[in-house]
């Protein structure tokens, strides 16, 4: 059996969650009868998240770039891309989650 | 019109969001990343936008969560889990479900203006139902088909396959009613086909897993560090091989001052018996420059050994020790000191290439 993945610490709390598990968690809520509070939390758990693991590919990125240089910028670029389009999935999903919360 | 000033995704709740988001991740991470705030609103009012337009980024926002999750989980799986056999069929049977599940999907999508499905709409509002928008049904099959798992799509794939042996009615009555699941034989060759090319891409991309982007990084981090102590030990090694080709200039110019220093003694010995002690006290004219020029020369490379040459000379000074062969004694304990630490460098050396050579190895 293959083992569940170890879980990751955010604001000093554990959660067993990938970002897999609180999309899951977050489209469930969609589709059910939920309070705005139950959404916003789901909303928050998957900013979280998401941020957290963009963060992670940032950070292999600059250690990328302090390691092998660069010259031409292109890891910065890439950088401010991941930012860009994290900004831009968080936005999205919160216009999702503010026109269910309506519905 | 939904605008963004009226909802939970203004411009400030948004920011807010993202802020604390960013603070637990620096904090998880020890990092210092910012976000680049001054797009939010930007990005905000570009989606203030009208409802079915709305709709329309949600769903596009719905699909990039699910290619994000999947692909962060596919990553995690990949670092995780080593190639083996096992691992590839697991793989290939994930992608034939997708497959699967993409294909019933699309198919649903055409077949559903002549019948409309019963899929419970919950939360949704009402111009989100099957009838007024076919993509929120197809993102709701798709998400009851991921809930149930395999279950949904063995039993989907039964009812197919069984279509052409005969019916079974429990079954279809089990079964989403949708015509999308009579597949006829024709396309369903067309299925088989798409899946074998579905099993080679596989294949192609379990290869391309060895120089995977995460893989090659790192790849790359320990190829440059290992280039780093390649270079360094290639350096050890030159100015090693530069000392021991210094020596073996100097070796000629040792020979010469040992032809000199076997003239003088021979000299000193000579004048010595002639003299009966007088030469002596004269034979420092000859030995002054002499012990100047091997001075310059550096026959002695080392201070102690210096200091050993310039002793014995000084011994000669007095009477009847000239008869000793005290300037040949000096040049050849020299010459012997260089030959010595000749040798001594070249077992250095050969040590330094042995270490280079391995390095090299495991470079490649």
């Amino acid at each position: 059996m293959e083992k569940p993945p170890k879980p990751n610490t955010i604001d000093g709390m554990q959660v067993s969650v990938t970002v897999e598990a609180e999309t899951e968690k977050f489209i469930g809520l969609l589709d059910q009868d939920h309070t705005a509070e139950e959404l916003k939390a789901a909303y928050d758990g998957l900013v979280k998240v998401m941020t957290l693991e963009t963060f992670k590919l940032i950070k292999e990125k600059q250690e990328e770039q302090q390691t092998l240089g660069d010259p031409n910028g292109d890891i910065d670029k890439e950088i401010n891309m991941m930012k860009e389009e994290l900004v831009r999935s968080v936005s999205e999903i919160a216009v999702l989650a503010d026109h269910y919360q309506k519905g | 019109m939904v605008t963004a000033t009226n909802v939970l995704c203004n411009p400030d709740a948004v920011y807010l969001s993202l802020k604390a988001a960013a603070g637990a991740a620096n904090a998880t991470l020890g990092t210092n990343i910012d976000i680049p705030t001054a797009e939010i609103s930007l990005i905000i009012s570009s989606l203030t936008i009208s409802l079915p337009t709305l709709k329309v980024a949600g769903r596009q926002a719905q699909e990039k969560i699910r290619e994000a999750a999947n692909h962060v989980k596919k990553e995690r799986e990949e670092s995780r889990r080593p190639i083996s056999p096992r691992n590839l069929r697991e793989d290939f049977k994930d992608r034939k479900k997708q497959f699967r599940m993409n294909q019933l999907a699309s198919r649903g999508r055409g077949g559903q203006d002549a019948h409309s499905q019963e899929i419970p709409s919950g939360a949704l509002p009402e111009d989100l139902s099957p009838e007024q928008q076919p993509g929120a049904d197809q993102l709701m099959r798709k998400l009851k088909n991921r809930q149930h798992g395999g279950n949904t799509i063995r039993s989907q794939n039964m009812v197919g396959s069984e279509l052409h042996g005969g019916m079974k009615p429990e079954v279809m009555d089990s079964s989403d009613s949708s015509p999308s699941i009579n597949v006829p034989q024709d396309e369903e060759e067309d299925t088989q086909q798409e899946l074998a090319d579905q099993k080679d891409e596989a294949r192609q991309q379990k290869n391309e897993e060895l120089t995977g982007s995460r893989g090659k990084s790192q790849k790359q981090l320990r190829q440059v560090s290992m280039q780093q102590k390649i270079d360094e030990q290639r350096k050890k090694t030159e100015k090693l091989k530069r000392n021991i080709s210094a020596i073996k200039k100097k070796l000629p110019i040792l020979v010469l001052v040992l032809g000199v220093a076997i003239l003088k003694d021979v000299l000193d010995i000579v004048a010595e018996a002639l003299s009966i002690g007088v030469w002596s006290w004269f034979d420092w004219l000859l030995d002054i420059p002499l012990g100047l020029a091997a001075f310059f020369l550096q026959i002695e490379k080392k201070g102690t050994d210096r200091i050993i040459g310039w002793g014995i000379m000084s011994i000669e000074i007095l009477p009847y020790i000239d008869l000793l062969p005290a300037w040949t004694g000096r040049v050849i304990f020299a010459i012997i000191k260089r030959l010595m630490e000749m040798k001594e460098l070249q077992g250095k050396v050969k040590i330094e290439e042995k270490k280079m050579e391995k390095l090299q190895k495991k470079l490649k």
